[in-house]
C-alpha cells in the first residue's frame, strides 16, 4: 500500500510542555515524523510552509481553542483532524466531529490507541474505500444508515442499534467491500489493525460476525446482510451507499 | 389539648370558614335576640292599642246603654280575639307585676290617655301549666264597684313570637356561611397551588407565577423564584468547579500513563499501570455523574434490547458472568449515552457485588422494565435509599474495598430521573440484589 512507503508528518498541537514532549516522543518511536506546538499561533505559521498527514488537536489551548483551529484548518484542506480532550461529554465529543475532525479521543489517552487511530484515520484518507464524499462519514445500506465519526449505527425505522467498538470497525470494513467475498484472514487483520490495543485479540470474528448478525437481525432481513461462505469468508450482501 | 387542636382545621379554608362561623353565629344571636325584641315589643304595643280602642268604645256603650241592657250590650262586644264582661264586685284581677302587662297597660294609656282617668288593672294569666300560653285579663273600673272585665283568648307575645324571626335571620346566616366557604376555598386555590409546587423544589425548576394571584402570593412566589435562582447559580458554581478539577486531572495523568513504560520494574509498573486505570475511572466517573442529565440532545428511538445485550457481551469479554434474557429488539424513546452509561453501572455493580449479573428485559404497565439481579450480599433494607445518593457506599456491608467513587447507582438514578422513569431497588432471597430500571414509554 503506498502509505507505507514514507514517513508520515503529525503536528502535535498541546499546550502542557511534558504531555507534548512525551506524547512526541510516543509518536515519533512509531515511526511517524512528529513536531508538537504549544499553540495555535505557533502551529499556523509552521502549517504555512509545510504539510502534515495529520493533525493530533488539544480542544482547550490558550488562546485560540483547538476547535477554532480545526474549522480553520477545514477551511483549507482535508488533513485528517484527531482531538484529544480532557472532557468526555457526549457533546464535546459531537460538536468536535461536528467540525470535521475525524476521531475524538479522551485524556488520559492510551498511548498505542493514539498510534492506532493515527493509523486508521490516514488508511481512510488514503484508501480507496473513502475517496467520495468521506468527508460526511455517513454510509447507508439496506435502509440503515451508519455514522462513521460518531460511531453510531441506525435501524431502518431509525431506532439507535447498540453496537461494540469492534463490531463497528468491523462493519466498516464491511461496508467497504460489499457483494464480494471477504476473507476471514483479511478481516481479522483489519481488525486487529485498526483495534489495536482495544482488547480484541482473543475474540474471533466468527464471534464478532455472529454478533453483528444479532444485531442487525434485530430488524426484518437484517440477518441475511452478512453471509457466510463456507470456508473462505463472509459477503456483504447489501448495495452501500455513502 | 390535643382535642383542642383537632378542633382547630390544619388547612387554611378550615380555618377561614371556622373563623366565619363564629362570626355569623355571633351575629345570629344578636340579630335574633334584637329583631325578637323588637317584634315582642311591636305586637304589645299593638294589642295595647286595640284593647285601647275597644275599651274606649265599650266605655261609651256602657255610659249610654240603659243600666239593664249594660251587660247583654258589652257581652257583643265580644271578638274572637278580646271577650268582655260587666262585673260588680271588688277588683276582679289581681294588680300585676309583669312586665308585659306593665308594657300594655303604659301602651293602652299612651294611645287613649282619656282611659287614664279609670282605674285600671292588667295581669298576666297562664291558661295552661306553661308558661307557653299566656293571656292577658285585666279590668277596668267604671266607678263604684263596677267593672269592664276584658281577657285575650290569644296568647301575648312572648319569646315565642321572636323565633319565627330568629328562623328567618338562621337562614340568612347559613346562605351567607355556605357562600362564603366557598369563596374562601376559591380564594385559597392559588395558596395550595403554590404550596403543591413549593413540594416539587429540588426536582425540577419550578416557575412560580408572579404576575397573578393576590398580591402577597405574588410576592412569595418571586422568592421563591429568587431563591431557587440562588440555589441553581450556587449549585452551578460547584459542580463547574469539581468539573474543572476532573478536566485538569487528566492532562497530568495523561502524562503520567506515558511515563509508565520507562519503569523498570515490571512489578512496579503493572501496579502504577493499575493505578492510573482506577484513577481514569474514577474521574471519568465523576464527569458521567454531571454529564448523566446534562446531555443536550433530544431522545430519540433506542433499542433498549441491542444496548442491554450489547452492555452483557462487553462484560462477558471482561471475563464476567453477565447473561440477558429478552426481546431480541424493543425501541423506547431514550437518552442513549445516560441509558447506556445506567445499565453499565448497574451491570457493574452486579459484578463487583455479586460476581455475576444477569439482566433481563421485559415490558411493564408504563414502558419497558430492565432489571439486573446478582447473587451477591445484596444491600441492608435501612441502606436501600442511601446508596443511590452520590458518593455513598457502602464498604462494610457489601463486602471488600471496591474501586470506584460511589456514583455507579446515583448515575443510574439521574438517567432514570433524566428518562422519566425509576429505579428501583430491592433485596433477593435468599440474598442478593435485583436493581429494576422502569422507563416511560412515551
Amino acid at each position: 500500500m503506498p502509505f507505507e512507503n514514507r514517513i508520515h508528518r503529525v503536528a502535535l498541537i498541546e499546550d502542557d510542555g511534558p504531555l507534548r514532549t512525551l506524547l512526541s516522543r510516543h509518536i515519533r518511536q512509531s515511526g511517524f515524523e512528529t513536531r508538537g506546538f504549544a499553540s495555535a499561533a505557533e502551529f499556523g505559521a509552521a502549517a504555512a510552509e509545510s504539510d502534515f498527514d495529520v493533525v493530533i488537536l488539544d480542544v482547550m489551548l490558550p488562546g485560540t481553542s483547538g476547535l477554532d483551529v480545526c474549522r480553520w484548518l477545514r477551511q483549507r484542506s482535508n488533513v485528517p483532524i484527531i482531538f484529544i480532550s480532557a472532557k468526555s461529554s457526549h457533546t464535546d465529543r459531537i460538536v468536535g466531529l461536528e467540525l470535521g475532525a475525524d476521531d475524538y479521543l479522551v485524556k488520559p489517552l492510551d498511548p498505542g490507541e493514539l498510534v492506532a487511530r493515527i493509523r486508521s484515520v490516514l488508511r481512510r484518507a488514503n484508501g480507496p474505500v473513502t475517496e467520495m464524499g468521506a468527508e460526511v462519514g455517513i454510509v447507508r445500506f439496506a435502509n440503515w444508515r451508519m455514522d462513521q465519526r460518531r460511531r453510531e449505527l441506525y435501524a431502518p425505522d431509525g431506532s439507535r442499534v447498540s453496537i461494540s467498538e469492534a463490531e463497528f470497525d468491523l462493519l466498516i470494513v464491511l461496508c467497504g467491500m460489499p457483494q464480494r467475498v471477504v476473507g476471514r484472514e483479511f478481516l481479522l487483520e483489519q481488525s486487529r489493525d485498526r483495534l489495536s490495543s482495544r482488547n480484541s485479540g482473543d475474540r474471533s470474528i466468527d464471534v464478532l460476525i455472529s454478533r453483528l448478525r444479532r444485531k442487525l437481525g434485530t430488524s426484518e432481513g437484517g440477518r441475511d446482510l452478512i453471509r457466510t461462505v463456507r470456508g473462505v469468508g463472509y459477503v456483504f450482501t447489501p448495495v452501500v451507499e455513502r | 389539648m390535643t382535642s383542642t387542636f383537632r378542633l382547630w382545621p390544619h388547612g387554611f379554608t378550615g380555618r377561614v370558614t371556622l373563623v366565619l362561623l363564629f362570626a355569623v353565629i355571633v351575629q345570629f344571636i344578636a340579630g335574633s335576640l334584637l329583631a325578637g325584641a323588637d317584634e315582642v315589643d311591636i305586637q304589645r304595643q299593638d294589642l295595647g292599642r286595640r284593647l285601647a280602642e275597644q275599651l274606649l268604645v265599650a266605655e261609651q256603650v256602657i255610659k249610654a246603654a240603659e243600666p239593664a241592657e249594660q251587660a247583654r250590650l258589652l257581652a257583643t262586644l265580644s271578638t274572637h280575639h278580646v271577650e268582655f264582661a260587666l262585673v260588680e264586685g271588688p277588683p276582679p284581677v289581681a294588680t300585676s307585676v309583669d312586665p308585659a302587662a306593665a308594657d300594655i297597660l303604659s301602651s293602652i294609656v299612651a294611645w287613649e290617655p282619656s282611659l287614664a282617668q279609670h282605674s285600671m288593672q292588667l295581669t298576666v294569666a297562664s291558661s295552661s301549666g306553661l308558661e307557653l300560653r299566656r293571656n292577658l285579663e285585666g279590668a277596668l273600673s267604671l266607678g263604684g264597684d263596677r267593672w269592664i272585665v276584658f281577657r285575650t283568648l290569644e296568647p301575648i307575645a312572648g319569646w315565642v313570637a321572636a323565633l319565627g324571626i330568629s328562623l328567618r335571620v338562621g337562614v340568612i346566616a347559613l346562605i351567607v356561611l355556605g357562600t362564603a366557604g366557598l369563596l374562601v376555598r376559591t380564594m385559597s386555590a392559588p395558596l395550595r397551588q403554590l404550596s403543591n409546587n413549593a413540594q416539587m423544589i429540588g426536582t425540577s425548576r419550578i416557575q412560580f407565577e408572579e404576575t397573578a394571584g393576590p398580591r402577597e402570593l405574588r410576592e412569595v412566589s418571586r422568592a421563591l423564584n429568587t431563591m431557587q435562582d440562588r440555589i441553581e447559580g450556587l449549585i452551578a458554581q460547584r459542580t463547574h468547579a469539581l468539573v474543572a478539577v476532573g478536566h485538569d486531572l487528566r492532562t497530568p495523568l495523561a502524562r503520567l500513563r506515558l511515563r509508565v513504560p520507562a519503569i523498570t520494574d515490571e512489578d512496579d509498573r503493572e501496579a502504577a499501570q493499575r493505578d492510573i486505570a482506577e484513577m481514569s475511572r474514577m474521574l471519568q466517573e465523576l464527569l458521567d455523574y454531571f454529564d448523566v442529565g446534562e446531555s443536550g440532545r433530544e431522545a430519540g428511538p433506542v433499542d433498549i434490547a441491542s444496548l442491554s445485550f450489547a452492555v452483557a457481551e462487553e462484560f462477558s469479554d471482561l471475563g464476567a458472568s453477565v447473561t440477558y434474557e429478552g426481546p431480541e429488539r424493543l425501541i423506547v424513546p431514550a437518552f442513549y449515552d445516560p441509558l447506556r452509561r445506567a445499565i453499565s453501572n448497574l451491570v457493574d455493580n452486579s459484578v463487583k457485588y455479586g460476581g455475576a449479573a444477569r439482566l433481563s428485559l421485559a415490558e411493564h404497565p408504563d414502558g419497558v422494565e430492565l432489571t439486573v439481579r446478582d447473587e451477591g450480599p445484596g444491600i441492608s433494607p435501612e441502606e436501600l435509599d442511601r446508596v443511590r445518593l452520590p458518593f455513598e457506599r457502602l464498604d462494610a456491608a457489601r463486602g471488600a474495598m471496591q474501586p470506584g467513587i460511589g456514583l455507579g447507582l446515583s448515575i443510574a438514578q439521574r438517567a432514570a430521573d433524566q428518562h422519566g422513569g425509576t429505579l428501583v431497588l430491592r433485596n433477593r432471597r435468599p440474598h442478593g440484589l435485583a436493581a429494576t430500571l422502569i422507563l416511560p414509554a412515551d
